[in-house]
This record gives C-alpha cells, sequence and structure tokens, in this order.
C-alpha cells in the first residue's frame, strides 16, 4: 500500500512563489494525469516532491506512507519509494549508465546485485524499450538522442520498481513508436504492480494509451480542477480557456522573460575525461 | 607476465636495449638512499610501472636516443615528496601517467628536459586530494631542441578540507624550432572549504613553433549529484560514482589491470564524512 498525500504546499524557486497551496492525493495504484498551461507549477510539484535542493518549501507537508518526506534527503526519498522520470534528464559524462544502475539497485538490496543478475534485468529492461544494449556501456544520457533520454528514464523506472513513480512530460520528444513503447511500459507497471503514477503530460494521445483514474488540474500553482478522464477530452478540444468560462478561474500568462534557473554559475562536469578518453585513442 | 623488478647497483638502475616491449617494476620502498639514478638505454622498448615509496625520493633520469614505451606512477598509502628530472635524447616517445591517490601532504616534481631533436612526451594526471590533503604538482617540458613535441594533461579533483594545485610550464627554448607544446589541466571541486588551483605557464623564446594551454577550475555539476541521488546513490556515492569516471580514463591507460583495479578502489570520496 502506498499513499502520497500533498498538504497545502508552498514553494519558492529564486525567491518567487510558484506552488500557493497545493493539496493532492496520490492512492494506492492509481494512474493521476497532471494538466496545466505551461509555467503553472506542475514540473516544479514534482520536483519539490523529489527534493531537488532549488526548491524551497516555505509551508506545507508531503507524506509517503504518513512518513514526512520533507525531512528526507533526495536519496532517501528514492529508497521510500519516489520515482521521477523527468523532462531533461542529467547528461553525467565519465559515468557508465550500467554502473550507475548497478549502484542505483545496489541501493535497495542487502547483498549486492550479481553480474549474471544485472545483465539479465538489462538485457530485459532494453528490449522492453526497445533500446539497445550498447546504450548501458555508454555514459549516461551522453549523446542519447532525446528519445533515448525518455526511454532510459522508464528503463530505470523498469528497474527500480518504486511505489509512486512520477513522470514529467516523458512523451515529450517520442516519436509515435518510441510512445507506444512508454506506453506499453506504463501499462504493464500499472497490471503486474501497485506502482501508482502521476503524469504530466500536455497530449492527450499518451492519456488515451494508459488510461488515467483520475485528472488534476493546476492553475496557478493551485490544484484548480479535479476530474476524470472526460477533463482530458475538453482541454485536448478547447483548451484552457473553458476554465476560466465554467469555473471563474484567472489564468496567469506565462512569464516567458523569465530566467531559466541553474544551480551552478560555473560548473565542471566529468566533460574534461572525454578529451583524455578521445586522446588516448589515437 | 609478471614485471622484471629494477635492482639497483650503487643506487643506479639500469633498462637495457630491447626490440620488443618489456615490463618492468620500481619499487620506491626499497630505494634506501636518495637520490637514485635511472639509466634508460638506446633503442629500449619499455613498459614501467613505477610504485611510491614511504620517503621522499628524488630520481634523475637518463633517456637516451629511440627509447619508446611507457612510464606509470601509481601512488597509494601515504603521501611523500617525489622528484622526476629527466633528459631526452632524440627520437624518443614516451606516454606517461601518474595516478595519485595518497593521503596527506606532498610535493611532486616532473621535469623533462628535451635536449634531444623530433622526441615526443605524453605526460597525464590523475590526482585526488581529500579529507586534510595537500597536494602540489609541478609538471616541466623544456624543449631544447628541434621539433620536439610535448603535451601535458592534468586531471584532479578535490573534496572535504583539501587542497590541490596544479602548475605546468611548457618552455620552448631559442633554437627549437618547430617544437610544440601543449597543456591542459582541470581541477572539479566539490566542498566549499576544499581549494583548486591551475597554473599554465608557457615560455616562448623561438618563433615558428607550437603551444597552447587550458585551464579549470569549477564546482561539480550539482544536477548531476541531483540525478544520482534521485535514484537512490547518497551523496557520498554520487561523489565517488562522478569522481571515478572523471579520473577513470587516466586510470585505464594503465596497462596492468591488478593496478587499474587497486587504483579506483581508492577513491574513497566522502567516505569519512
Amino acid at each position: 500500500m502506498s499513499k502520497l498525500e500533498i498538504k497545502n504546499l508552498w514553494v519558492k524557486v529564486a525567491n518567487i512563489n510558484i506552488l500557493k497551496g497545493v493539496n493532492l492525493m496520490i492512492n494506492d495504484h492509481e494512474t493521476v494525469a497532471l494538466l496545466g498551461p505551461n509555467g503553472h507549477g506542475k514540473s516544479t510539484l514534482l520536483s519539490a516532491i523529489m527534493g531537488h535542493p532549488k526548491y524551497e518549501i516555505t509551508e506545507g507537508e508531503i507524506l509517503l506512507d504518513g512518513k514526512n518526506v520533507l525531512d528526507m534527503e533526495v536519496d532517501e526519498r528514492s529508497k521510500a519509494g519516489l520515482f521521477l522520470g523527468m523532462q531533461h534528464p542529467s547528461e553525467v559524462p565519465g559515468v557508465i549508465n550500467s554502473d550507475f544502475l548497478k549502484a542505483a539497485i545496489n541501493t535497495r538490496r542487502e547483498k549486492p546485485i550479481s553480474l549474471v543478475e544485472l545483465y539479465k534485468k538489462l538485457d530485459d529492461a532494453s528490449k522492453q524499450m526497445k533500446i539497445p544494449m550498447e546504450l548501458s556501456h555508454r555514459h549516461l544520457n551522453e549523446g542519447f538522442s532525446g528519445g533515448e533520454r525518455k526511454r532510459n528514464e522508464i528503463l530505470q523506472l523498469l528497474l527500480l520498481q518504486p511505489s509512486v513513480a512520477m513522470l514529467d512530460e516523458i512523451d515529450s520528444g517520442l516519436d509515435v513508436d518510441a510512445l507506444q513503447t512508454v506506453a506499453n511500459a506504463i501499462k504493464k507497471i500499472q497490471k503486474e504492480t501497485k506502482t501508482s503514477f502521476l503524469i504530466i503530460s500536455h497530449y492527450a494521445r499518451l492519456f488515451q494509451m494508459i488510461q488515467p483514474t483520475r485528472v488534476v488540474v493546476m492553475i496557478n500553482g493551485r490544484v484548480a480542477v479535479e476530474g476524470g478522464p472526460e477533463v482530458i477530452t475538453k482541454i485536448d478540444g478547447s483548451g484552457y480557456e473553458w476554465l476560466t468560462k465554467e469555473y471563474g478561474i484567472s489564468i496567469k500568462k506565462e512569464d516567458k522573460d523569465a530566467k531559466p534557473f541553474s544551480m551552478n554559475t560555473i560548473s565542471i562536469g566529468a566533460c574534461a575525461t572525454n578529451e583524455v578518453a578521445n586522446h588516448a585513442k589515437k | 607476465m609478471p614485471r622484471n623488478k629494477l635492482v639497483a647497483n650503487q643506487q643506479v638502475y639500469h633498462i637495457p636495449s630491447s626490440r620488443e616491449r618489456v615490463s618492468y617494476f620500481l619499487d620506491l620502498n626499497e630505494v634506501k638512499k636518495s637520490p637514485i639514478h635511472l639509466v634508460i638505454a638506446p633503442e629500449a622498448d619499455l613498459d614501467l610501472l613505477i610504485q611510491n615509496g614511504t620517503e621522499d625520493v628524488v630520481i634523475e633520469v637518463d633517456i637516451a636516443d629511440q627509447v619508446r614505451g611507457k612510464i606509470q606512477f601509481a601512488m597509494f598509502g601515504k603521501n611523500k615528496n617525489l622528484t622526476w628530472n629527466a633528459s631526452v635524447g632524440s627520437n624518443v616517445q614516451i606516454d606517461a601517467a601518474i595516478a595519485d591517490f595518497t593521503e596527506g601532504k606532498g610535493k611532486v616534481f616532473i621535469r623533462f628536459d628535451m635536449l634531444g631533436r623530433d622526441s615526443q612526451l605524453e605526460w597525464r594526471t590523475a590526482a585526488l586530494a581529500s579529507h586534510q590533503d595537500r597536494k602540489f604538482y609541478s609538471v616541466n617540458f623544456t624543449h631544447k631542441n628541434f621539433n620536439t613535441y610535448a603535451n601535458m594533461t592534468n586531471y584532479g579533483v578535490t573534496e572535504g578540507n583539501s587542497s590541490l594545485q596544479f602548475t605546468g610550464t611548457g618552455h620552448i627554448l631559442n633554437g627549437a624550432k618547430f617544437s610544440k607544446t601543449h597543456q591542459a589541466a582541470k581541477i572539479m571541486v566539490f566542498d566549499e572549504k576544499c581549494f583548486g588551483r591551475a597554473d599554465p605557464v608557457l615560455k616562448i623564446d623561438e618563433n615558428e613553433v607550437e603551444a597552447s594551454h587550458a585551464a579549470t577550475v569549477g564546482r561539480v555539476n550539482e544536477e548531476h549529484l541531483y540525478y544520482l541521488q534521485s535514484r537512490g546513490l547518497s551523496k557520498k556515492e554520487a561523489k565517488r560514482i562522478i569522481t571515478l569516471g572523471y579520473l577513470q580514463p587516466i586510470i585505464a591507460y594503465f596497462t596492468d589491470e591488478t593496478i587499474q583495479a587497486q587504483l579506483s578502489s581508492q577513491i574513497d570520496i566522502g567516505k569519512k564524512e
């Protein structure tokens, strides 16, 4: 049994309030579609739940099975059962994908996974996600296409088997076939496990494939509307303007001048390694 | 194949000429008195592994004409000062690397005097400074003859309260026409209290030469740490895996798999946090 509760959550980024009192509950084995216009707090909500350090929680609670998530470090949240499939997964040069996956799997086990078992799991998951096995021997997400990165996120989801999986625009950048592959993987997890999903997407197509049990719409940093799949159909047909007409909600325009946030103004990745590696090959 | 252990004859170690590559091991633990001398005969083809000892040591090296091969320094345990002064003959081709995972305070001085013409040298450093370590590196190539080439790549990671400094000097003297000297230094800084500094120096006294330098000291990308942590890796483990990835290409340069594994296992970032 897993239950994720978000109570009156207020979140600031760079001293600007993004979330303004979010209340949301995700029950066991639910698939919740999270919709809303750009810049209204959907990704912020997911990142805040996962514990991204740039998000400052100023008020509220996040509970996973009654345990206070806000007291946990990012890795503890992961081990507690939370997973975030990211919109822009980081490239981590120098870190071999399979080494990383092995380390991630081992955080959930008392006895380290054997190489044979790891290979089998990777092989199965790679086939399911239609990712070449060779990608597991490359640096993490480095040089992956947009679609490969998204499928690699779902591959990690398959391997880590969280109790609550949050997916942030996992369908962006996917072609039709890759979208079907991702949807199939989600459906398999829905069928075979008790994993709950909280999924952001701007497109009805993914939701048609995975059949969410509930739909939540975020406007102006709050949950504005909750309903069934019919809400997706309405948004897909008429956009978000009907919320103004029907519920009298004024929708703030996205601040397109806002500068993207970076945790490091200057940082050095492991990219230096490539130069040496390439040089050594000569 | 086991390596041939070098044995000193009155503090002088000899590597003879050879038609094929021969592996050697120089164990600085067995050095009784410094300085020692290493004489590499003309046309020697070597794969030399040098392991640090428990005392400061100075190695005076004579690399004769047409020597080729690899020289690898594997540094474990307690940090000690190391000085390597090499004179290099003509038509020499050497790839050299040092992997330094020692603990404590120490200085490493590496110097290649390129006396002969048409020689090529590569130098790579992978150094980890953690906890309270204080490490200083000076790597110097002096081009004294026609058409010599030197390239150094110094990479390091500093964390905790440690300090790591690289000074790289490429000096092309008058008369060393058509010589090329290049260097790059990068230091990844993990924590607020640690210190990293890279000083590249180029001295050019001749025309018709090539020279370049690059130096970067920067913090680890916090997004990378977050991404790894979001999959369950602790911050310590995330740092370890990033460091391993950063230094691995230089570790991979070592020809001895046992040494490679030993070096990788020395990356203990955060263990004492």
